[in-house]
C-alpha cells in the first residue's frame, strides 16, 4: 500500500508524507432498488498543507466520500477499504479511537453554518466548550482562546461577538465560527463540504480566502469538496472528479481544468457560463442527468450521456489509470494526471491513458 | 426609446416587509428600470439586495408599497383585481425551487393546464398542453401523467416554463431559475430559455445571483445593492468596463476557472506544489458583507464597504444617473470609463 | 431495529383487524343472527341474576343479551366517532384554510370565535350541548364536533400556513387562479392529508367522549345500546359480575387504541414522505 511504503521510503524529492491515504474506499447504501454504490473504490492521498479538490454534482458521491473518510457514514451503509489517519484505520478504528481523530486529528466545515451550530448557545461559549473537552484547556484559557480564534477567523470586535448567539449572525459569520470551531483543536486534516454554497460571492471569495490562510498557517491538509470548478480553480493544487461515486479524473487541478481528458470533465467545462464569454454564446450541453449507480453495473457510467462511447464502453469498465503498474511504486505518482476512460479527449485511445507529470519533467 | 417598445417600465419600486414590533423593513426603495419587447434585462445582486422582491412585486404577488409598474401601458399596482386576472396570462414567473414550484400530489398535465383552467379556456386542453411539454423539450406521452416528486430538478423546471408557455405570455419573470440545479442541467435550462425567448419573441426579467448565468442571458444588465440598482448597463458594457465600484467587487470576486496569475510566481504544473503558493485572483477582496436592510446606511448604501467613499458619500444618496448613453450609475465617485 | 418494525407492523395489522371487525358489526348488526337488543332473552325473567349463562357472554342485569347489545353498541359507538370526525374536520377544514390563506381580519375573526370555544372546558360544552338537543345520536355527534373544531381549525391553519407560501401557491396566484380554486386544488388536499392522522385520534376521543356522556347519563335514551351506556349500566353489578362493565369497556379500549395506532402510523408515513420531499 502507498501509505505504507511512504512512511518506509520517507518523502522523496521534498514530497511531503501524506497524513491521509484513503484506499479503495467504497460506501455502498441500501434502497428499494437496490444497493447504491455512493462511493465506488476511491482512492487518493492528501499530504501536509496540500489542499485537493472533489468536484462532482449531485449523487456524484462527494459528500458521501467526505463523510465515510469522517467515518460519519450512515449506520445502514457498508464501507469497505482503508482510510489511514495518524497510524489509526478510521474506518475500522474503535469509536474512542475514532472520537479522538475527529475534531484534533481531522476536522470537518459543512455547508450550511446555520444548522452545524448550537442555536441557543453562545458562539463564544461553543467554542470555549470545545477547548476544554478537547484542549483541556481550563475555563479562562479556553475563553481567551475563544476570542483569539474568532480573531483568526476574521469576526471583527471577537470579544463582544462571542457573546453572540448564532442566529445573531450572518450567514458568512456563522461560517466563520463554524470554521473556528474545526480549526479550534488544530487538525492536520480539514474537510470543507461545499464550504461556500450557501454564502454570496463576495463573502465567497473571504471565506476561501481564510481557508488558504489558515491552511497555509498552520499547514494542514485540506479536502474542498464543491460542486463548483471554479471554487477548486486556483484554491487546489490537485483535484477529483467524481462521476456517479467514482473518480473518473484525477491530477493537477490547472492541467485538469485546461485540458480535461475524460468527456465528463470537458463537458462540465464546456458547460459553465463564463463572465469573459459574449453573452447569449450557446452553451454545450451534456444530454440527461447526473447518474448514481444502483445494483449491479456494467461499463463506464457516463457512457450513456457520453457523445464519444462506443461499445467498449457499456461492456468493460475503465479504471484510472494505476501510476504503479507501469512505474513500479513510486511514491507520489498518484499526483498524474490520470483519467477513467476507454477514449479521452485529446488524443490517445485504447488503454485507459494517463496525461503524466513526465511530460513536464 | 418610444413607448411602444417598451414592455414593462418600473419606476420608483418600493416594496415593504412588516417587521414585528418594528419599523418596516423596506426591501427594494426606488427602483427603475424598463424592459423593452424581445429584451432580456438581468438583475444581479447578493442575498438581500431585494432582486427577488422587486420581481414578486412585477408579478403583483406582493403589492408595492410605492411606485408604477407599468405594463403594456397599464399601471398594475392600480389595476382593479379583475382587469390584473384578465391580463395575467401575458405576464408569467418561473421560480427559484424546482421542488417547490409545481404542486406534488398533482399530475403534469394538470399543472401546465391550470392556466388554462383558470382563464377557462375552452376545452380540449390536451393540444394545447401537448404542444407546451414538447417545446420545453419533454415527451407529453411520457410525462404528462407523472407527478413532479418523479421528475429531475432540470424536467420540473421544463414543466414551469411549460405552465408559462402555455398562456403565450409577452414576459416572462425568471426568479434565479437555475441555482437549484446541477451545472450540466443548467447550460440545458439556460439554453432552452434562450431558445423559447427568441421563438416565442418573449421579453425576459432574469433574476440570478450568479454574474456568469446573468450576463449569458442578458442584454442589459442590472446591478442590485441593499434594495437599489446601482449600476445598468448593456451586459458586454457593464462586465467590461464597470463603473460602480460595487460592480467592480462583485466581479472580482467571482471565482474563475483559469484564474489569472499575479506576475509568473506559479508553480509548474504537475510539480508538488509548496502550501500557500496556490494563486489566487490578483485583487484584494472587499471586505464585510452587507448590512442588515433593516438599518442600511445613509446615503449611498455601499459606502461602508467601499474604498472610494467620501463623506459626501454618507450625507447624499447618489441617483441613477447616465454616464453614457445607455449606461447609467449611482455613484458619485465612479470607476474611470 | 428490525424487531421493532416488525413489532409496528403487527400492531398496526391487529389495528387493521379490529376496526373492520367493529365496522363490520355496525354495519351488519340488524343482519346477524342475534337477539334483539331491548327484549329479554327467552327464559329470563327479572329475578334472573346478570352473567346467566346459557347466553354467550351473559345477560344484563334486566336480562338482555350482552353479545347483541355489543354489537349493536358498536354501530352507536362507531357513529359517533366518524361521525363527529368528519364533522369536526369539515369545519376545522373550511375555517383554518380561510385563516391560514387570507390571514389578516379573517384570520384575526375566526381566531376569536375559536379562542371562545375553547375558552369553555370541553364537557360543559358537551353538557350543554345534550342538555339543549333531544337526546339522541345526532346530538352527541354534533356536541363532540363542536368540541372538535377548534382543533382541527387550528392545526388546517398551521398546515395551511405551512403550504401557503410553496413557490407553487404563488404560481398558482401568478396564472391568475381565483383564490377559491386555489384552495381547492392546491391547499386543500395537501391540509387534508396533514390533518388524516389527527382524525384518527378524535375518533378514539370520540368514543371515550361518547361513553362519558352516556356514564353522565347524558347518552342514548334507552334501550339503544352504546358501550358507553352498557358501562353505565353494568357499574352497579361490579363486585358481582365485572363482565357487564368489562366487555363494552374491552371494546371501547380496542377501538380507541386502534384509531391511536392507526393515526400514528399515517402520521409517521406522511412524515417519511414529507421528508422525502425535501
Amino acid at each position: 500500500m502507498t501509505t505504507g511504503r511512504m512512511t518506509i521510503l520517507g518523502p522523496p524529492s521534498g514530497l511531503p508524507a501524506p497524513l491521509l491515504a484513503v484506499q479503495d474506499v467504497s460506501t455502498t447504501l441500501p434502497t428499494a432498488a437496490g444497493p447504491l454504490h455512493a462511493v465506488d473504490r476511491v482512492s487518493f492521498t492528501l499530504a501536509a498543507g496540500e489542499a485537493v479538490g472533489v468536484v462532482g454534482e449531485s449523487g456524484s458521491g462527494k459528500s458521501m466520500l467526505a463523510r465515510t473518510v469522517m467515518g460519519l457514514a450512515p449506520p445502514a451503509a457498508r464501507t469497505t477499504g482503508s482510510v489511514r489517519f495518524a497510524g489509526h484505520d478510521l474506518l475500522t478504528a474503535s469509536a474512542r479511537d475514532l472520537r479522538e481523530v475527529l475534531g484534533s486529528g481531522v476536522a470537518m466545515v459543512f455547508q450550511d453554518p446555520a444548522t452545524a451550530l448550537n442555536p441557543v448557545t453562545r458562539i463564544g461559549r461553543q467554542l470555549a466548550e470545545t477547548l476544554r473537552l478537547r484542549g483541556g484547556l481550563d475555563r479562562r484559557a479556553a475563553r481567551d482562546r475563544a476570542v483569539e480564534l474568532l480573531r483568526t477567523v476574521g469576526i471583527p470586535d471577537p470579544a463582544r461577538r462571542a457573546r453572540s448567539y448564532p442566529h445573531e449572525l450572518s450567514g458568512g459569520m456563522r461560517q466563520r465560527v463554524c470554521i473556528a470551531l474545526a480549526v479550534a483543536c488544530g487538525p492536520r486534516v480539514l474537510l470543507a463540504d461545499e464550504p461556500t454554497t450557501a454564502l454570496d460571492v463576495t463573502v465567497q471569495r473571504q471565506i476561501l480566502d481564510l481557508l488558504a490562510d489558515l491552511r497555509a498557517a498552520s499547514g494542514m491538509g485540506m479536502l474542498l469538496i464543491t460542486h463548483d470548478l471554479a471554487v477548486v480553480a486556483g484554491r487546489t493544487e490537485r483535484l477529483l472528479v467524481m462521476y456517479a461515486g467514482q473518480v473518473v479524473e484525477t491530477g493537477p487541478t490547472t492541467e485538469v481544468i485546461r485540458a480535461a481528458r475524460h468527456p465528463y470533465t470537458a463537458a462540465l467545462l464546456a458547460s459553465v457560463p463564463r463572465l469573459e464569454q459574449p453573452s447569449h454564446t450557446r452553451l454545450a450541453t451534456v444530454a440527461g442527468l447526473p447518474a448514481t449507480a444502483v445494483g449491479a453495473t456494467r461499463g463506464c457510467r457516463f457512457a450513456p450521456r457520453c457523445p464519444r462511447a462506443r461499445a467498449r464502453c457499456r461492456q468493460e469498465d475503465p479504471v484510472l489509470a494505476d501510476p504503479r503498474a507501469r512505474h513500479g511504486a513510486v511514491p507520489g505518482r498518484d499526483r498524474e494526471h490520470a483519467v477513467a476512460c476507454f477514449h479521452p479527449v485529446g488524443g490517445g485511445g485504447g488503454a485507459a491513458v494517463r496525461d503524466t507529470a513526465e511530460r513536464i519533467r | 426609446m418610444t413607448t411602444s417598445e417598451v414592455l414593462l417600465r418600473v419606476r420608483d419600486l418600493a416594496v415593504d416587509y412588516r417587521v414585528p414590533g418594528g419599523a418596516p423593513l423596506r426591501a427594494v426603495d426606488g427602483v427603475s428600470f424598463t424592459v423593452r419587447r424581445g429584451e432580456t434585462l438581468g438583475l444581479v445582486g447578493e442575498s438581500g439586495c431585494g432582486k427577488s422582491s422587486t420581481a414578486r412585486a412585477v408579478m403583483m404577488l406582493r403589492r408595492p408599497t410605492g411606485g408604477r409598474i407599468e405594463f403594456d401601458g397599464q399601471d398594475l399596482a392600480r389595476l382593479p383585481a379583475r382587469q390584473l386576472r384578465r391580463l395575467r396570462p401575458q405576464l408569467q414567473m418561473i421560480f427559484q425551487d424546482p421542488a417547490s414550484s409545481l404542486n406534488p400530489r398533482r399530475t403534469v398535465a394538470a399543472i401546465v393546464a391550470e392556466g388554462l383552467a383558470a382563464h377557462r379556456h375552452p376545452r380540449p386542453w390536451t393540444r394545447l398542453v401537448d404542444d407546451a411539454l414538447s417545446a420545453v423539450g419533454l415527451d407529453p406521452e411520457a410525462v404528462g401523467h407523472r407527478r413532479p416528486t418523479e421528475l429531475s430538478g432540470g424536467q420540473c423546471q421544463r414543466v414551469a416554463l411549460a405552465r408559462a408557455l402555455v398562456l403565450a405570455p409577452a414576459l416572462v419573470v425568471c426568479d434565479e431559475p437555475v441555482s437549484a440545479l446541477d451545472v450540466s442541467v443548467q447550460a440545458q435550462i439556460l439554453n432552452l430559455l434562450e431558445d423559447t425567448r427568441r421563438r416565442h419573441r418573449l421579453s425576459l426579467l432574469f433574476i440570478a445571483h450568479d454574474l456568469a448565468v446573468v450576463k449569458q442571458v442578458s442584454d442589459r444588465v442590472g446591478v442590485m445593492y441593499l434594495g437599489r440598482i446601482c449600476e445598468l448597463a448593456p451586459a458586454e458594457q457593464l462586465y467590461r468596463q464597470p463603473r460602480h465600484p460595487y460592480t467592480r467587487a462583485l466581479l472580482d470576486a467571482v471565482p474563475l476557472l483559469e484564474p489569472v496569475p499575479p506576475s509568473g510566481a506559479i508553480a509548474a504544473p504537475g510539480s508538488i506544489a509548496v502550501p500557500g503558493t496556490v494563486p489566487t485572483p490578483g485583487t484584494a477582496s472587499t471586505p464585510g458583507e452587507p448590512p442588515s436592510p433593516l438599518r442600511p446606511p445613509s446615503g449611498c448604501r455601499f459606502r461602508t464597504r467601499c474604498d472610494r467613499a467620501r463623506d459626501r458619500c454618507a450625507e447624499e444618496t447618489p441617483p441613477l444617473h447616465p454616464v453614457t448613453e445607455d449606461h447609467q450609475v449611482a455613484c458619485h465617485y465612479p470607476l474611470p470609463g | 431495529m428490525r424487531a421493532r418494525r416488525e413489532a409496528d407492523g403487527l400492531s398496526l395489522w391487529l389495528a387493521l383487524a379490529w376496526v373492520a371487525v367493529v365496522v363490520a358489526a355496525a354495519v351488519l348488526a340488524g343482519a346477524l343472527p342475534l337477539r334483539s337488543y331491548g327484549a329479554l332473552v327467552p327464559g329470563v325473567d327479572a329475578r334472573t341474576p346478570p352473567g346467566w349463562r346459557p347466553e354467550f357472554l351473559g345477560t344484563d342485569a334486566i336480562g338482555r343479551s350482552v353479545l347483541a347489545r355489543v354489537v349493536h353498541g358498536a354501530r352507536e359507538s362507531l357513529l359517533v366517532g366518524i361521525g363527529s370526525a368528519a364533522l369536526a374536520m369539515a369545519a376545522g377544514l373550511a375555517t383554518g384554510l380561510a385563516a391560514g390563506y387570507f390571514r389578516r381580519w379573517v384570520d384575526t375573526a375566526i381566531g376569536v370565535v375559536l379562542d371562545a370555544v375553547l375558552a369553555v372546558p370541553a364537557l360543559v360544552l358537551l353538557i350543554a350541548v345534550a342538555a339543549v338537543g333531544r337526546r339522541g345520536t345526532a346530538t352527541i355527534v354534533l356536541g363532540l364536533a363542536v368540541v372538535g373544531t377548534p382543533s382541527f381549525a387550528r392545526l388546517a391553519r398551521a398546515s395551511t400556513l405551512a403550504v401557503v407560501d410553496r413557490e407553487y401557491v404563488a404560481a398558482a396566484r401568478a396564472l391568475g387562479t381565483r383564490p377559491g380554486r386555489i384552495l381547492r386544488r392546491e391547499l386543500l388536499p395537501e391540509v387534508v392529508l396533514r390533518l388524516a392522522p389527527f382524525a384518527f385520534v378524535f375518533m378514539a376521543f370520540a368514543v371515550v367522549a361518547e361513553a362519558s356522556l352516556s356514564f353522565l347519563g347524558l347518552g342514548l335514551p334507552p334501550p339503544a345500546p352504546s358501550w358507553g351506556g352498557m358501562i353505565n349500566d353494568g357499574r352497579p353489578y361490579l363486585d358481582g359480575d365485572p363482565f357487564l362493565v368489562f366487555v363494552p369497556a374491552v371494546c371501547v379500549f380496542l377501538t380507541v387504541a386502534s384509531f391511536t395506532v392507526i393515526g400514528e402510523r399515517a402520521r409517521r408515513r406522511f412524515d417519511a414522505r414529507e421528508s422525502r420531499l425535501r
